[in-house]
Protein backbone atom coordinates (compact mmCIF):
# COMPACT_ATOMS: atom_id res chain seq x y z
CA UNK A 1 0.00 0.00 0.00
CA UNK A 2 2.80 2.16 0.96
CA UNK A 3 4.27 2.71 -2.78
CA UNK A 4 0.87 3.10 -4.26
CA UNK A 5 -0.58 5.83 -1.45
CA UNK A 6 2.25 7.86 -1.56
CA UNK A 7 5.91 7.83 -3.44
CA UNK A 8 4.10 6.09 -6.61
CA UNK A 9 0.41 6.70 -6.85
CA UNK A 10 -0.49 4.48 -9.69
CA UNK A 11 -1.78 7.42 -12.10
CA UNK A 12 1.84 9.13 -11.92
CA UNK A 13 3.19 5.97 -12.37
CA UNK A 14 1.63 3.86 -14.63
CA UNK A 15 4.26 2.21 -15.97
CA UNK A 16 5.09 0.27 -12.17
CA UNK A 17 1.83 -0.96 -12.34
CA UNK A 18 2.24 -2.88 -15.74
CA UNK A 19 5.84 -3.73 -14.05
CA UNK A 20 4.50 -4.87 -11.25
CA UNK A 21 1.30 -7.39 -13.29
CA UNK A 22 3.73 -9.12 -15.01
CA UNK A 23 5.85 -10.29 -11.87
CA UNK A 24 2.73 -11.24 -10.96
CA UNK A 25 1.75 -13.19 -14.12
CA UNK A 26 4.88 -14.63 -13.76
CA UNK A 27 4.03 -16.04 -10.86
CA UNK A 28 6.40 -13.76 -8.79
CA UNK A 29 4.48 -11.53 -6.53
CA UNK A 30 2.74 -12.88 -3.79
CA UNK A 31 1.51 -11.42 -0.25
CA UNK A 32 -0.16 -12.95 2.73
CA UNK A 33 -4.20 -12.61 3.01
CA UNK A 34 -3.58 -10.27 5.76
CA UNK A 35 -2.26 -7.76 3.69
CA UNK A 36 -5.25 -7.62 1.70
CA UNK A 37 -7.39 -7.43 4.76
CA UNK A 38 -5.35 -4.45 5.11
CA UNK A 39 -5.97 -2.99 2.20
CA UNK A 40 -9.72 -3.45 2.55
CA UNK A 41 -9.88 -1.48 5.56
CA UNK A 42 -7.53 1.54 5.06
CA UNK A 43 -6.60 1.84 1.56
CA UNK A 44 -7.79 4.13 -1.56
CA UNK A 45 -10.49 2.81 -3.56
CA UNK A 46 -8.30 2.46 -6.36
CA UNK A 47 -6.21 0.22 -4.70
CA UNK A 48 -9.27 -1.86 -3.19
CA UNK A 49 -10.02 -2.26 -6.95
CA UNK A 50 -6.61 -3.58 -7.98
CA UNK A 51 -6.79 -5.85 -4.96
CA UNK A 52 -9.54 -7.10 -6.08
CA UNK A 53 -8.38 -7.55 -9.60
CA UNK A 54 -5.69 -9.44 -8.83
CA UNK A 55 -6.65 -11.50 -5.55
CA UNK A 56 -4.74 -14.61 -6.96
CA UNK A 57 -1.67 -12.82 -5.54
CA UNK A 58 -2.77 -13.47 -2.11
CA UNK A 59 -1.93 -16.58 0.03
CA UNK A 60 -4.92 -17.81 2.31
CA UNK A 61 -3.85 -16.99 6.26
CA UNK A 62 -3.65 -20.81 7.32
CA UNK A 63 -0.93 -21.68 4.28
CA UNK A 64 1.41 -19.21 6.02
CA UNK A 65 0.01 -19.49 9.83
CA UNK A 66 2.06 -22.00 11.60
CA UNK A 67 5.38 -20.59 10.12
CA UNK A 68 4.08 -17.13 11.29
CA UNK A 69 3.03 -17.99 14.75
CA UNK A 70 7.09 -19.71 14.75
CA UNK A 71 8.76 -16.15 14.15
CA UNK A 72 6.45 -14.04 16.41
CA UNK A 73 7.25 -16.59 18.63
CA UNK A 74 10.92 -16.20 18.35
CA UNK A 75 10.51 -12.69 17.70
CA UNK A 76 7.78 -11.52 20.02
CA UNK A 77 8.10 -7.72 19.71
CA UNK A 78 5.38 -8.76 15.91
CA UNK A 79 3.11 -9.67 18.64
CA UNK A 80 0.87 -7.34 20.49
CA UNK A 81 -1.78 -8.56 22.53
CA UNK A 82 -2.73 -5.26 23.54
CA UNK A 83 -3.44 -4.66 19.38
CA UNK A 84 -6.91 -4.67 18.19
CA UNK A 85 -5.47 -6.62 15.36
CA UNK A 86 -3.33 -8.74 13.44
CA UNK A 87 -0.69 -6.96 11.94
CA UNK A 88 0.69 -8.42 8.70
CA UNK A 89 4.20 -8.43 9.17
CA UNK A 90 4.62 -11.97 10.32
CA UNK A 91 3.14 -12.91 8.05
CA UNK A 92 4.96 -11.42 4.74
CA UNK A 93 8.61 -12.77 6.69
CA UNK A 94 6.64 -16.07 6.98
CA UNK A 95 5.47 -16.52 3.29
CA UNK A 96 9.23 -15.17 1.73
CA UNK A 97 10.06 -18.20 4.28
CA UNK A 98 8.37 -20.37 3.03
CA UNK A 99 8.37 -19.85 -0.71
CA UNK A 100 12.55 -18.71 -0.57
CA UNK A 101 11.02 -15.02 -1.67
CA UNK A 102 12.21 -11.53 -0.94
CA UNK A 103 10.49 -9.35 1.39
CA UNK A 104 9.86 -6.14 -0.79
CA UNK A 105 8.92 -3.44 2.58
CA UNK A 106 8.85 0.05 3.22
CA UNK A 107 9.22 -0.37 6.80
CA UNK A 108 12.71 0.84 8.05
CA UNK A 109 14.80 -0.89 10.61
CA UNK A 110 14.87 -0.11 14.55
CA UNK A 111 18.35 1.47 14.88
CA UNK A 112 16.88 4.12 12.32
CA UNK A 113 14.00 5.05 14.64
CA UNK A 114 14.40 7.06 17.81
CA UNK A 115 12.46 5.63 19.67
CA UNK A 116 11.21 2.07 18.44
CA UNK A 117 7.74 0.67 19.85
CA UNK A 118 9.37 -2.52 19.81
CA UNK A 119 13.30 -4.49 19.19
CA UNK A 120 12.52 -5.92 15.85
CA UNK A 121 11.03 -4.39 12.73
CA UNK A 122 10.25 -6.13 9.55
CA UNK A 123 13.79 -5.34 8.02
CA UNK A 124 15.47 -6.89 11.42
CA UNK A 125 13.56 -9.93 10.96
CA UNK A 126 14.89 -10.61 7.88
CA UNK A 127 18.35 -9.63 8.78
CA UNK A 128 18.27 -12.15 11.63
CA UNK A 129 16.46 -15.36 9.63
CA UNK A 130 18.93 -14.23 6.77
CA UNK A 131 15.37 -13.25 4.40
CA UNK A 132 16.67 -11.02 1.69
CA UNK A 133 14.45 -7.56 2.34
CA UNK A 134 14.50 -4.72 -0.13
CA UNK A 135 12.50 -1.38 -0.28
CA UNK A 136 10.16 -0.60 -3.71
CA UNK A 137 13.24 1.02 -5.10
CA UNK A 138 15.78 -1.49 -4.13
CA UNK A 139 12.94 -3.96 -6.17
CA UNK A 140 13.15 -1.47 -9.06
CA UNK A 141 16.87 -1.86 -9.49
CA UNK A 142 16.96 -5.49 -8.86
CA UNK A 143 14.53 -5.89 -11.61
CA UNK A 144 16.40 -3.11 -13.94
CA UNK A 145 13.74 -0.85 -14.38
CA UNK A 146 13.29 2.28 -16.10
CA UNK A 147 11.09 5.31 -16.04
CA UNK B 1 -5.58 -26.18 4.92
CA UNK B 2 -9.41 -24.60 4.08
CA UNK B 3 -10.79 -22.38 6.62
CA UNK B 4 -13.79 -24.61 7.42
CA UNK B 5 -11.41 -27.03 8.80
CA UNK B 6 -10.81 -26.66 13.01
CA UNK B 7 -7.93 -25.49 14.09
CA UNK B 8 -6.03 -26.19 17.31
CA UNK B 9 -6.51 -23.01 19.71
CA UNK B 10 -6.03 -22.52 23.24
CA UNK B 11 -9.36 -22.78 24.96
CA UNK B 12 -7.89 -20.64 28.01
CA UNK B 13 -7.37 -17.84 25.31
CA UNK B 14 -10.90 -18.41 24.46
CA UNK B 15 -11.84 -17.75 27.65
CA UNK B 16 -9.72 -14.98 28.23
CA UNK B 17 -10.41 -12.94 24.96
CA UNK B 18 -13.83 -12.87 25.69
CA UNK B 19 -14.06 -12.30 29.41
CA UNK B 20 -10.96 -9.43 28.85
CA UNK B 21 -13.53 -7.98 26.19
CA UNK B 22 -16.55 -8.25 28.55
CA UNK B 23 -18.78 -10.53 26.04
CA UNK B 24 -20.69 -12.90 27.83
CA UNK B 25 -20.96 -16.63 26.28
CA UNK B 26 -24.63 -15.63 24.61
CA UNK B 27 -23.46 -12.59 22.68
CA UNK B 28 -20.41 -14.53 20.99
CA UNK B 29 -22.82 -17.24 20.01
CA UNK B 30 -24.98 -15.19 18.76
CA UNK B 31 -22.31 -13.26 16.47
CA UNK B 32 -20.85 -16.34 15.31
CA UNK B 33 -24.20 -17.74 15.06
CA UNK B 34 -23.67 -21.26 16.87
CA UNK B 35 -25.23 -22.45 19.96
CA UNK B 36 -24.09 -21.11 23.14
CA UNK B 37 -23.19 -24.66 24.33
CA UNK B 38 -20.78 -25.18 21.07
CA UNK B 39 -18.97 -22.18 22.23
CA UNK B 40 -18.47 -23.26 25.57
CA UNK B 41 -17.50 -26.41 24.54
CA UNK B 42 -14.33 -24.31 22.74
CA UNK B 43 -13.83 -22.81 25.46
CA UNK B 44 -13.70 -25.86 27.82
CA UNK B 45 -10.96 -27.65 24.84
CA UNK B 46 -13.85 -30.45 24.31
CA UNK B 47 -14.45 -29.08 20.21
CA UNK B 48 -12.14 -26.71 18.38
CA UNK B 49 -13.38 -24.11 16.06
CA UNK B 50 -12.85 -23.43 12.37
CA UNK B 51 -10.15 -21.58 11.23
CA UNK B 52 -12.89 -19.34 9.52
CA UNK B 53 -14.37 -19.22 13.16
CA UNK B 54 -11.39 -17.93 14.86
CA UNK B 55 -10.89 -15.31 12.44
CA UNK B 56 -14.90 -14.02 13.24
CA UNK B 57 -13.87 -14.00 17.09
CA UNK B 58 -10.73 -11.99 16.51
CA UNK B 59 -12.68 -9.34 14.88
CA UNK B 60 -15.82 -9.49 16.96
CA UNK B 61 -13.28 -9.23 20.18
CA UNK B 62 -11.20 -7.03 18.28
CA UNK B 63 -7.98 -9.28 19.03
CA UNK B 64 -5.18 -10.12 16.90
CA UNK B 65 -5.78 -13.78 14.98
CA UNK B 66 -2.43 -14.83 17.21
CA UNK B 67 -3.66 -14.45 20.36
CA UNK B 68 -5.81 -17.67 20.62
CA UNK B 69 -2.49 -19.96 20.09
CA UNK B 70 -0.53 -18.62 23.05
CA UNK B 71 0.70 -20.89 25.21
CA UNK B 72 -0.79 -18.46 28.45
CA UNK B 73 -2.76 -15.37 28.58
CA UNK B 74 -0.92 -12.22 28.35
CA UNK B 75 -0.65 -10.31 31.50
CA UNK B 76 -1.99 -6.54 30.99
CA UNK B 77 -3.04 -4.45 33.46
CA UNK B 78 -6.86 -4.18 34.46
CA UNK B 79 -8.54 -0.83 32.77
CA UNK B 80 -10.06 -0.04 36.08
CA UNK B 81 -6.42 0.75 36.61
CA UNK B 82 -6.06 3.35 33.89
CA UNK B 83 -9.46 5.19 34.06
CA UNK B 84 -10.74 7.46 37.45
CA UNK B 85 -13.85 5.98 39.58
CA UNK B 86 -16.80 6.18 37.50
CA UNK B 87 -19.85 6.50 39.60
CA UNK B 88 -22.57 3.44 38.64
CA UNK B 89 -19.40 1.53 37.23
CA UNK B 90 -18.24 -1.28 38.46
CA UNK B 91 -14.50 -1.72 37.59
CA UNK B 92 -13.84 -4.94 35.83
CA UNK B 93 -17.67 -5.22 35.09
CA UNK B 94 -17.58 -2.19 31.97
CA UNK B 95 -19.87 -2.78 29.33
CA UNK B 96 -18.00 -4.42 25.99
CA UNK B 97 -18.37 -0.88 24.17
CA UNK B 98 -16.79 1.17 27.31
CA UNK B 99 -13.85 -1.54 27.33
CA UNK B 100 -12.68 -1.01 23.74
CA UNK B 101 -13.21 2.59 23.93
CA UNK B 102 -11.14 2.50 26.59
CA UNK B 103 -8.20 0.30 25.09
CA UNK B 104 -8.54 1.75 21.91
CA UNK B 105 -7.68 5.22 23.99
CA UNK B 106 -5.25 3.81 25.73
CA UNK B 107 -3.34 2.57 22.79
CA UNK B 108 -4.15 5.96 21.17
CA UNK B 109 -2.27 8.16 23.88
CA UNK B 110 0.74 5.35 23.30
CA UNK B 111 1.00 5.86 20.14
CA UNK B 112 1.10 9.68 20.76
CA UNK B 113 3.83 9.48 23.08
CA UNK B 114 5.99 7.02 20.74
CA UNK B 115 5.42 9.69 17.83
CA UNK B 116 6.25 12.82 20.06
CA UNK B 117 9.61 10.94 21.28
CA UNK B 118 10.14 9.75 17.32
CA UNK B 119 9.77 13.26 16.28
CA UNK B 120 12.05 14.41 19.06
CA UNK B 121 9.17 16.85 20.18
CA UNK B 122 9.00 17.63 23.92
CA UNK B 123 5.80 15.95 26.15
CA UNK B 124 3.37 18.40 27.13
CA UNK B 125 3.46 19.28 31.07
CA UNK B 126 -0.08 19.07 32.14
CA UNK B 127 0.78 21.40 35.00
CA UNK B 128 -2.73 22.45 36.54
CA UNK B 129 -3.69 20.61 40.41
CA UNK B 130 -6.23 20.75 42.61
CA UNK B 131 -6.96 20.21 46.45
CA UNK B 132 -10.16 19.02 48.28
CA UNK B 133 -8.96 21.64 50.97
CA UNK B 134 -9.42 24.16 48.19
CA UNK B 135 -13.06 26.01 47.19
CA UNK B 136 -13.62 24.41 44.27
CA UNK B 137 -15.18 27.96 42.94
CA UNK B 138 -11.31 29.04 42.81
CA UNK B 139 -10.14 25.48 41.59
CA UNK B 140 -12.87 26.79 38.97
CA UNK B 141 -11.35 29.95 38.38
CA UNK B 142 -7.62 28.55 37.40
CA UNK B 143 -9.35 26.39 34.75
CA UNK B 144 -10.76 29.29 33.51
CA UNK B 145 -7.89 31.27 33.27
CA UNK B 146 -5.70 28.22 32.23
CA UNK B 147 -7.72 28.06 29.37
CA UNK B 148 -6.94 32.16 28.59
CA UNK B 149 -10.71 32.13 27.05
CA UNK B 150 -12.44 35.47 28.15
CA UNK B 151 -16.44 36.11 28.99
CA UNK B 152 -16.35 38.15 26.06
CA UNK B 153 -14.86 35.73 23.31
CA UNK B 154 -17.18 32.88 24.89
CA UNK B 155 -20.17 35.59 24.68
CA UNK B 156 -19.70 36.11 21.24
CA UNK B 157 -19.36 32.71 19.99
CA UNK B 158 -22.40 31.34 17.58
CA UNK B 159 -23.25 28.67 18.29
CA UNK B 160 -22.43 25.49 21.11
CA UNK B 161 -20.43 23.66 18.28
CA UNK B 162 -17.85 26.70 18.42
CA UNK B 163 -17.97 26.88 21.95
CA UNK B 164 -17.57 23.00 22.55
CA UNK B 165 -14.60 23.11 19.71
CA UNK B 166 -12.89 25.73 21.69
CA UNK B 167 -13.01 25.21 25.11
CA UNK B 168 -11.37 21.55 23.74
CA UNK B 169 -8.28 23.56 21.79
CA UNK B 170 -7.80 25.41 25.09
CA UNK B 171 -7.74 22.14 26.84
CA UNK B 172 -5.52 20.44 24.76
CA UNK B 173 -3.32 23.29 24.86
CA UNK B 174 -2.63 21.94 28.38
CA UNK B 175 -0.98 19.30 28.13
CA UNK B 176 -4.08 16.84 27.47
CA UNK B 177 -5.23 14.68 24.60
CA UNK B 178 -9.17 15.21 24.31
CA UNK B 179 -10.88 12.53 22.70
CA UNK B 180 -14.28 11.33 22.11
CA UNK B 181 -15.81 7.76 21.98
CA UNK B 182 -18.99 6.32 20.18
CA UNK B 183 -20.93 3.09 20.74
CA UNK B 184 -21.16 3.47 24.91
CA UNK B 185 -24.36 4.70 26.43
CA UNK B 186 -24.71 7.92 28.21
CA UNK B 187 -26.12 6.16 30.83
CA UNK B 188 -23.00 4.31 31.15
CA UNK B 189 -21.05 7.15 31.27
CA UNK B 190 -20.64 11.04 29.41
CA UNK B 191 -17.12 11.51 30.05
CA UNK B 192 -13.88 10.14 31.73
CA UNK B 193 -10.34 10.94 32.37
CA UNK B 194 -7.36 8.16 32.08
CA UNK B 195 -4.96 9.31 34.82
CA UNK B 196 -1.92 8.55 33.40
CA UNK B 197 0.95 11.45 33.44
CA UNK B 198 2.36 12.74 31.62
CA UNK B 199 -0.22 13.12 28.75
CA UNK B 200 -3.27 12.36 30.27
CA UNK B 201 -6.71 11.93 28.80
CA UNK B 202 -9.96 13.63 29.20
CA UNK B 203 -12.97 11.29 27.15
CA UNK B 204 -16.28 12.45 25.81
CA UNK B 205 -19.21 10.24 24.84
CA UNK B 206 -19.47 11.48 21.36
CA UNK B 207 -23.32 10.73 21.54
CA UNK B 208 -22.99 13.47 24.21
CA UNK B 209 -24.65 17.12 22.93
CA UNK B 210 -21.97 19.94 22.60
CA UNK B 211 -23.05 22.42 25.26
CA UNK B 212 -23.35 18.87 27.62
CA UNK B 213 -19.64 18.38 25.97
CA UNK B 214 -18.52 21.50 27.56
CA UNK B 215 -19.20 21.53 30.73
CA UNK B 216 -17.81 17.28 30.93
CA UNK B 217 -14.78 18.98 29.70
CA UNK B 218 -14.11 20.55 32.65
CA UNK B 219 -15.57 18.32 35.14
CA UNK B 220 -13.04 15.50 33.69
CA UNK B 221 -10.33 18.44 33.78
CA UNK B 222 -11.22 19.11 37.49
CA UNK B 223 -11.01 15.53 38.09
CA UNK B 224 -7.50 15.05 36.40
CA UNK B 225 -6.36 18.12 38.27
CA UNK B 226 -7.51 16.36 41.69
CA UNK B 227 -5.57 12.82 40.99
CA UNK B 228 -2.27 15.30 39.69
CA UNK B 229 -2.19 16.13 43.37
CA UNK B 230 -2.79 12.68 44.72
CA UNK B 231 -6.30 13.33 45.92
CA UNK B 232 -8.14 10.73 43.71
CA UNK B 233 -6.79 7.76 41.91
CA UNK B 234 -7.80 4.90 39.27
CA UNK B 235 -11.02 3.14 40.15
CA UNK B 236 -9.35 0.15 40.63
CA UNK B 237 -7.82 1.65 43.76
CA UNK B 238 -10.00 4.46 44.77
CA UNK B 239 -11.51 2.95 48.45
CA UNK B 240 -13.63 5.87 49.48
CA UNK B 241 -17.31 5.21 50.53
CA UNK B 242 -20.09 6.25 48.09
CA UNK B 243 -21.09 9.40 50.17
CA UNK B 244 -17.10 10.30 50.21
CA UNK B 245 -16.77 9.54 46.90
CA UNK B 246 -19.91 12.24 45.94
CA UNK B 247 -18.20 14.72 47.93
CA UNK B 248 -15.27 14.43 45.13
CA UNK B 249 -18.11 14.64 42.18
CA UNK B 250 -19.72 17.48 43.85
CA UNK B 251 -16.08 19.48 44.10
CA UNK B 252 -15.96 18.96 40.16
CA UNK B 253 -19.24 19.72 39.26
CA UNK B 254 -18.81 23.20 41.42
CA UNK B 255 -15.34 23.29 40.08
CA UNK B 256 -16.64 22.81 36.34
CA UNK B 257 -19.79 25.04 36.52
CA UNK B 258 -17.87 27.93 38.08
CA UNK B 259 -14.69 27.82 34.98
CA UNK B 260 -17.90 27.97 32.19
CA UNK B 261 -19.73 30.54 33.63
CA UNK B 262 -17.74 32.76 35.50
CA UNK B 263 -19.82 35.01 38.66
CA UNK B 264 -18.92 38.88 37.55
CA UNK B 265 -19.98 37.22 33.41
CA UNK B 266 -22.96 35.74 35.26
CA UNK B 267 -24.06 38.58 37.03
CA UNK B 268 -23.94 40.79 34.13
CA UNK B 269 -25.95 38.78 31.84
CA UNK B 270 -28.43 38.48 33.57
CA UNK B 271 -29.04 42.37 34.89
CA UNK B 272 -28.64 42.87 30.70
CA UNK B 273 -30.82 40.66 29.91
CA UNK B 274 -33.44 42.21 32.83
CA UNK B 275 -33.51 38.60 34.48
CA UNK B 276 -32.48 40.37 37.89
CA UNK B 277 -36.46 39.36 39.33
CA UNK B 278 -37.23 36.67 37.24
CA UNK B 279 -39.20 33.92 38.91
CA UNK B 280 -36.89 31.71 36.60
CA UNK B 281 -38.99 29.44 34.08
CA UNK B 282 -37.74 26.90 31.74
CA UNK B 283 -37.69 30.01 28.85
CA UNK B 284 -35.76 32.18 31.19
CA UNK B 285 -32.95 29.57 32.01
CA UNK B 286 -32.50 28.40 28.62
CA UNK B 287 -32.17 32.07 27.50
CA UNK B 288 -29.14 32.62 29.88
CA UNK B 289 -28.11 28.63 28.77
CA UNK B 290 -27.49 30.01 24.91
CA UNK B 291 -25.97 33.04 25.70
CA UNK B 292 -23.38 30.85 27.80
CA UNK B 293 -23.70 27.59 25.39
CA UNK B 294 -24.30 25.72 28.02
CA UNK B 295 -27.48 23.14 28.69
CA UNK B 296 -30.59 24.94 30.52
CA UNK B 297 -29.84 22.09 33.41
CA UNK B 298 -26.36 22.72 33.89
CA UNK B 299 -27.23 26.53 33.97
CA UNK B 300 -30.25 26.11 35.91
CA UNK B 301 -27.59 24.34 38.68
CA UNK B 302 -25.26 27.29 38.62
CA UNK B 303 -28.22 29.60 39.27
CA UNK B 304 -28.51 27.81 42.48
CA UNK B 305 -25.24 27.84 43.13
CA UNK B 306 -25.23 30.98 42.87
CA UNK B 307 -28.00 31.78 45.21
CA UNK B 308 -30.36 32.95 41.74
CA UNK B 309 -33.00 30.23 42.51
CA UNK B 310 -33.52 28.29 46.03
CA UNK B 311 -33.46 24.58 45.95
CA UNK B 312 -37.24 24.85 46.30
CA UNK B 313 -37.29 26.54 43.13
CA UNK B 314 -34.62 24.23 41.62
CA UNK B 315 -36.61 21.01 42.03
CA UNK B 316 -39.64 22.71 40.47
CA UNK B 317 -37.98 24.24 37.43
CA UNK B 318 -36.49 20.42 37.15
CA UNK B 319 -39.66 18.91 36.86
CA UNK B 320 -40.52 21.47 34.61
CA UNK B 321 -37.47 20.92 32.33
CA UNK B 322 -38.19 17.37 32.94
CA UNK B 323 -41.48 17.66 31.26
CA UNK B 324 -40.58 19.94 28.72
CA UNK B 325 -37.70 17.59 27.46
CA UNK B 326 -39.69 14.88 26.95
CA UNK B 327 -41.97 16.88 24.44
CA UNK B 328 -38.83 17.32 22.53
CA UNK B 329 -37.33 14.96 19.36
CA UNK B 330 -34.18 13.66 19.45
CA UNK B 331 -31.46 15.90 18.25
CA UNK B 332 -30.35 14.68 15.12
CA UNK B 333 -26.53 15.18 14.30
CA UNK B 334 -25.05 16.85 11.07
CA UNK B 335 -23.01 15.51 8.48
CA UNK B 336 -19.66 14.52 9.14
CA UNK B 337 -16.93 13.31 6.90
CA UNK B 338 -14.74 10.28 7.75
CA UNK B 339 -11.83 13.41 7.80
CA UNK B 340 -14.16 15.03 10.28
CA UNK B 341 -14.97 12.05 12.59
CA UNK B 342 -10.95 11.14 12.77
CA UNK B 343 -10.73 14.46 14.35
CA UNK B 344 -13.11 14.66 16.44
CA UNK B 345 -12.47 11.46 17.60
CA UNK B 346 -8.53 11.54 18.36
CA UNK B 347 -8.77 15.15 18.58
CA UNK B 348 -6.65 17.95 16.55
CA UNK B 349 -3.40 17.54 18.04
CA UNK B 350 -3.08 13.88 17.45
CA UNK B 351 -4.24 14.08 13.94
CA UNK B 352 -1.77 16.40 13.61
CA UNK B 353 1.00 14.03 15.12
CA UNK B 354 0.26 11.69 12.87
CA UNK B 355 0.54 13.27 9.50
CA UNK B 356 3.86 14.98 10.93
CA UNK B 357 5.49 11.57 11.30
CA UNK B 358 3.92 10.54 7.99
CA UNK B 359 5.90 13.40 6.12
CA UNK B 360 8.64 12.67 8.14
CA UNK B 361 8.11 9.01 7.48
CA UNK B 362 8.46 7.95 10.50
CA UNK B 363 5.52 6.06 10.42
CA UNK B 364 3.91 4.20 7.26
CA UNK B 365 1.04 4.76 5.50
CA UNK B 366 -0.41 1.71 7.03
CA UNK B 367 0.53 2.67 10.62
CA UNK B 368 -1.58 6.09 9.86
CA UNK B 369 -4.56 4.88 8.66
CA UNK B 370 -4.86 2.76 11.38
CA UNK B 371 -4.16 5.11 14.20
CA UNK B 372 -6.19 7.84 12.31
CA UNK B 373 -8.71 4.90 11.67
CA UNK B 374 -9.29 6.47 8.41
CA UNK B 375 -8.37 5.52 4.92
CA UNK B 376 -5.85 6.82 3.64
CA UNK B 377 -7.71 8.72 0.29
CA UNK B 378 -8.97 10.40 2.88
CA UNK B 379 -6.07 11.85 4.11
CA UNK B 380 -5.98 15.04 1.95
CA UNK B 381 -9.50 16.18 3.16
CA UNK B 382 -8.16 15.61 6.38
CA UNK B 383 -5.26 18.07 5.89
CA UNK B 384 -7.62 21.11 4.48
CA UNK B 385 -9.72 20.15 7.50
CA UNK B 386 -6.45 21.03 9.86
CA UNK B 387 -6.02 23.50 8.02
CA UNK B 388 -9.21 25.48 8.80
CA UNK B 389 -8.11 25.95 11.95
CA UNK B 390 -10.31 24.67 15.61
CA UNK B 391 -14.24 25.68 15.36
CA UNK B 392 -14.05 25.34 11.81
CA UNK B 393 -16.62 22.47 11.91
CA UNK B 394 -19.34 22.19 13.20
CA UNK B 395 -19.83 18.08 13.09
CA UNK B 396 -19.70 15.76 15.34
CA UNK B 397 -19.57 11.83 15.82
Amino acid sequence: MEWQARPYPMDVFPTLVTRISALITAGRFVAPALVHEEVKIVGTAELIRWAEENENIFVPTPEVLGEALSIQSQFTGLRDPKAEYEEADAYVIALARLRGGIVVTQETPAAEKRRPRRTHFIPDVCRELGIPSISLLGLMRREGWRF
Amino acid sequence: MPTFETIPVNPSLLVWAREESGYPLERVAKRLQVKEERVEAWEKGERQPTFRQVEELAKFLHRPLSVFFLSRPPQLPPLAAEYRRLPGVDPGHESPELRLALRQMLNRRENALNLLEELGEPIPEFSLRAHLNEPPVEVGRQMREATGIDSMTQLDWPNEWRAWSAWRAAIEQLGVLVFQFPKVKLEETRGLALLRMPLPVIAINGKEMPEAKAYTIFHELAHLMLAAANEEVSALRETRSSVEWEKVERFAEVAASHALVPETALRTIIRNQGLSDSSWDVADVRKVARTFKITPLAMATRLRESGFMTWNRYNHWRADWDSYVSTLRPRRGGFASPAEKAVSRAGRPFAQLVLEALSANRLTTVDAARYLDLRFEHFEILRNHLRGGPGEAATDE
